[in-house]
């Protein structure tokens, strides 16, 4: 994705985080340094997305730290980093076109940058209206990540399987 | 433009291209205004008396009938989880879509009471308390954010938050319909109860919103 900041460090330390009175996860540390990905596996349950949604600021952790280090200091970590959750973040009765414009100006991109996105995943000739969700799931995700490399957000988190990265 | 302004926007042509709601909205004033009068009999004096409350009863319903859904389709879109983690502070974007819904609901209704044939003064406390009914309305749609069929509980959940302005809006209506009455002052209190719901409601809403969201 776009990478504003090559120097980039995700740090996480400590990390105790409880879910409805139970510890889920438990003193989790590791670093991500800009260009690497960690694959997160584990069962259902594990904590997978706990963390993520951790991370994205949703839940408050028990204990521990996490930092972007090399980031803008005043603005949140959840602000940084981008959270593809399950859904798509795409309202079916706008346009792929118009929904990508919209996440890119809202978080802070340019336009003609979205524009270029839009062309370089093949979407920007996606159906318009109605068909924002009912185009293939291959349109719809592109659409998602290129909400992603519009907006200036070093950092991508998407909770899928891996297969559907590709 | 600023991001409150997109968000605004985007909810306004969502709202245009989805449209049933201005509709529904529209239509079921109009059956209550209606059939007030017919179903009451036609005692003149009966009708005058209640007209206020029944006629401010109305737009309180009307204007909160797609409210209870306020959040909910962006929240099965995976979209209120981004606006979460946006530039935007939770508060503003509850604030936002809270504004885009009045004038989706509160304005179209505003402008068709005096093409009722209805008193001015309706119009007057339309303007000033619909507000306050989106806004209100958002603490509601964001407590029942994850309840499945959840339209009446929202209603009810609210309800008690309504009351004033519900009673400062009848109560100017009544001073023009049946003096005497406080016209400034009910009018003055009806704004006093918005500007309040205004500041206030998008904390609670998004406070709520948060804790669906952790």
């Amino acid at each position: 994705m776009s990478s504003p900041g090559a120097r980039l460090e995700l740090v996480v330390d400590d990390l105790t985080v409880e879910r409805g009175g139970r510890t889920v996860i438990s003193g989790l540390s590791f670093v991500v340094k800009a260009g690497e990905v960690l694959v997160l596996t584990g069962h259902n349950g594990a904590g997978k997305t706990t963390l993520l949604r951790t991370l994205a600021g949703f839940i408050a952790p028990v204990r521990g730290s996490l930092s972007l280090t090399g980031s803008d200091a005043d603005r949140a970590l959840g602000e940084q980093l981008h959270y593809v959750g399950h859904a798509n973040g795409i309202r079916s009765s706008l346009t792929v076109a118009e929904n990508a414009r919209f996440w890119a100006s809202f978080l802070g991109g340019s336009s003609t940058e979205t524009d270029a996105a839009l062309e370089r995943f093949g979407i920007d000739t996606c159906p318009p209206a109605k068909s924002g969700a009912s185009g293939s799931p291959a349109c719809c995700s592109p659409s998602a990540l290129s909400g992603c490399s519009t907006s200036r957000r070093p950092h991508s988190m998407p909770p899928r399987p891996r297969s559907s990265l590709a | 433009m600023s991001p409150f302004w997109m968000l605004v926007k985007r909810d306004l042509r969502i709202a245009v291209r989805e449209g049933a709601a201005i509709g529904t909205v529209l239509g079921f004033y109009l059956t209550v205004v209606a059939l007030m009068p017919l179903g009451l009999g036609p005692d003149s004096q009966l009708l005058s008396r209640i007209a206020p409350g029944v006629l401010w009863i109305g737009l309180l319903l009307a204007a909160q009938l797609s409210l209870g859904q306020l959040f909910e389709a962006d929240q099965d879109d995976g979209v209120l989880e981004v606006l979460a983690t946006g530039p935007l502070p939770l508060e503003l974007v509850a604030a936002a879509k809270s504004f885009a819904h009045w004038i989706t609901t509160g304005i179209p209704l505003t402008v068709m009471v005096p093409l009722l044939g209805v008193l001015p003064v309706l119009v007057a406390t339309a303007i000033i308390g619909t507000p306050a009914i989106s806004f209100i309305g958002s603490i509601g749609a964001a407590l029942t954010l994850k309840t499945r069929r959840s339209g009446v509980l929202t209603a009810l959940l609210v309800l008690p938050l309504y009351i004033p302005t519900l009673i400062f809006g009848i109560s100017a209506v009544t001073a023009v319909v049946a003096p005497p009455g406080n016209l400034g002052s009910s009018l003055l209190i009806l704004l006093a109860t918005t500007l309040a719901a205004l500041a206030l409601a998008p904390i609670a809403a998004a406070a709520a919103l948060r804790a669906h969201l952790g």
